[in-house]
């Protein structure tokens, strides 16, 4: 139970710490030290937030498509909380982005959307990730809800680069103001700078926010498990034989010793 | 083989609903006419979208009606308890729900073609309803057998399936668009995606079909 | 391009705060959890495991 009453252990403090750093490093930057856009004014400045939370809610679902083909091809636990875990983060850091980039453009385009081919894919990617909670939470069991939540992982994460590939050739019939002006090495140093700043300091965010929640569910998972066991062992005579109901060797060591740390013993 | 003829057969044999699907899209492509201008210069443009989104309505109808009928009878886990490869369930209703919508768009196509005089019989035009058709079915297969076991199946089985179909939508519009103004040639592109993504999206629903089946 | 910042302050001001509302809510469910955690132990201990 250690795991569960120590706020977190040191490394992923540091990795906290670390974040929150770099973070207001990158914030200090976007308001201070980076020039505004020659066109955009102060408003480009969101930029900065924006750009390095589409980049997380990207990465979010390669990590679920990850723990995804872990758990078909494994039937891993630890894989299925892994995508579990990474959902939860894509889903908020999509918004965000939606958000951010609406907020952006509406001084910018004076319209609060643009069908810009990359905010598109992003709002397609909104419903994918809506659709993967709707799953899990309509699914059932649990184990049910994780096989099928695997298959929408991997259906989708292929899928993404063909929608955003469609997408893209779409809005070449359809020119609209872009969000960006400037990308790539055309970016001026400060900029880049800046920029590069935020993604480091958005990424360990990124992966502090991973761990702790990828804790939680482990913690979830094993009360779940232990609730299971518990139920059907007070049951008088289960089935003949055994009161004991068998389990898989990792799990009955956490059941006999509940002292233990929860979060030592993963399987 | 025989497996996949028998699931054919019986799909098939839900045909009274194939006629509701048919009236469905029929009605829409007529209703298509008092939602948009189609006399305009974007006729063709509005044309070709409100003919996809009959099909795809249609469509959607039609794949949510076959596993909930499946589901009902029980066979859905009957299927999985004698010793089939979850890639024959697979195709015999993927074949199935891809018939229908076949069925529905070879009777939608003429009149659509009739009412507003677009060139809705053009081969291409033809060629991209199959291929359309056949991605939409493939996907909505998978999905519709990943509801089946929800509690709101009708209603997830959509929010799964449209983002994730949302290349056919644009490439089969597009496509038909061009088509309808003369432009075929430009088509190419669009026709190559959408048969890259047939293959691949086939594929991957018939290997990951087995993960769905499970219980 | 002055009025413009009012839109960059509502930008970064959403995004602090949905991330801290974010943390502030793994914590809830830290302290939830922990409760729980409790809870079933003191129940093994009824049950006699």
């Amino acid at each position: 139970m250690n795991n569960v009453q120590r706020r977190s252990d040191l490394p992923t403090q540091a990795l906290g710490l670390m974040a929150t750093l770099i973070l207001s490093v990158g914030i200090y930057m976007a308001f201070v030290y980076v020039p505004a856009d020659r066109v955009q004014g102060d408003a480009q400045r969101i930029f900065y937030v924006h750009v390095p939370m589409a980049w997380l809610a990207y990465l979010a679902f390669a990590v679920i498509f990850v723990g995804s083909v872990g758990y078909l091809w494994k039937r891993s636990m630890r894989m299925d909380r892994l995508a579990r875990a990474s959902a939860e983060l894509g889903f908020l850091f999509t918004t965000l982005v939606l958000v951010t980039g609406s907020i952006w453009g509406r001084p910018i385009w004076n319209a609060w959307w643009s069908w810009d081919a990359r905010l598109t894919t992003t709002l397609i990617l909104w419903f994918i990730y809506l659709g993967y909670f709707v799953l899990r939470s309509y699914a059932g069991d649990r184990e049910r809800g994780a096989r099928y939540a695997a298959v929408l992982g991997i259906v989708g994460a292929i899928d993404i680069p063909i929608i955003h590939l469609s997408v893209t050739w779409w809005r070449t019939l359809h020119p609209e103001p872009i969000v960006l002006n400037t990308s790539g090495p055309n970016l001026p140093n400060s900029m880049l700078a800046t920029l590069l700043v935020c993604f480091a300091g958005f990424t360990l965010l990124y992966i502090y926010l991973l761990v702790q929640k990828y804790r939680v569910e482990l913690v979830r998972d094993t009360l779940a498990e232990r609730e299971m066991t518990m139920m059907l062992n007070s049951r008088p005579h289960a089935h003949g034989s055994t009161s004991q109901v068998p389990t898989s060797p990792s799990s009955r060591s956490r059941i006999t010793t509940p002292g233990d740390t929860v979060g030592a013993s993963e399987d | 083989m025989a497996l996949v003829w028998k699931d054919l057969v019986v799909e098939l044999r839900g045909r009274e609903f194939l006629g509701a699907m048919v009236a469905f899209a029929l009605i829409t492509i007529v209703t298509l006419n008092f939602a948009f201008d189609l006399s305009g210069s974007e006729r063709e443009a509005s044309g070709a979208g409100g003919l996809w989104i009959a099909f795809l309505f249609s469509g959607t109808l039609g794949l949510g009606r076959s596993i909930a009928v499946e589901r009902d009878r029980g066979t859905l886990e009957g299927l999985s308890l004698c010793p089939v490869p979850a890639g024959a369930i697979f195709l015999g209703k993927f074949l199935s729900n891809l018939a229908f919508i076949l069925i529905v768009q070879v009777v939608a196509l003429p009149v659509f073609a009739a009412l507003y005089n677009l060139p809705a019989l053009r081969p291409l035009v033809l060629l991209i309803a199959l291929v359309g058709a056949a991605g939409f079915a493939a996907l909505g297969t998978l999905f519709s057998a990943v509801s089946a076991s929800s509690r709101s199946r009708e209603i997830l089985m959509p929010v799964l399936l449209f983002p994730l179909s949302i290349p056919i939508v644009i490439g089969t519009v597009r496509v038909t668009t061009l088509v309808f103004q003369d432009r075929s040639g430009e088509a190419w592109p669009w026709f190559n995606l959408l048969a890259a993504f047939d293959v691949v999206f086939v594929s991957l629903a018939y290997v990951v079909f087995d993960l769905v089946l499970e219980d | 391009m002055d009025d413009n910042l009012g839109y960059l302050f509502a930008a970064f001001g959403i995004t602090w705060l949905a991330i801290a509302g974010y943390l502030l809510y793994l914590g809830q469910q830290v302290r939830a959890l922990r409760d729980e955690v409790a809870d079933q132990g003191q129940g093994m201990r009824d049950d006699g495991v």
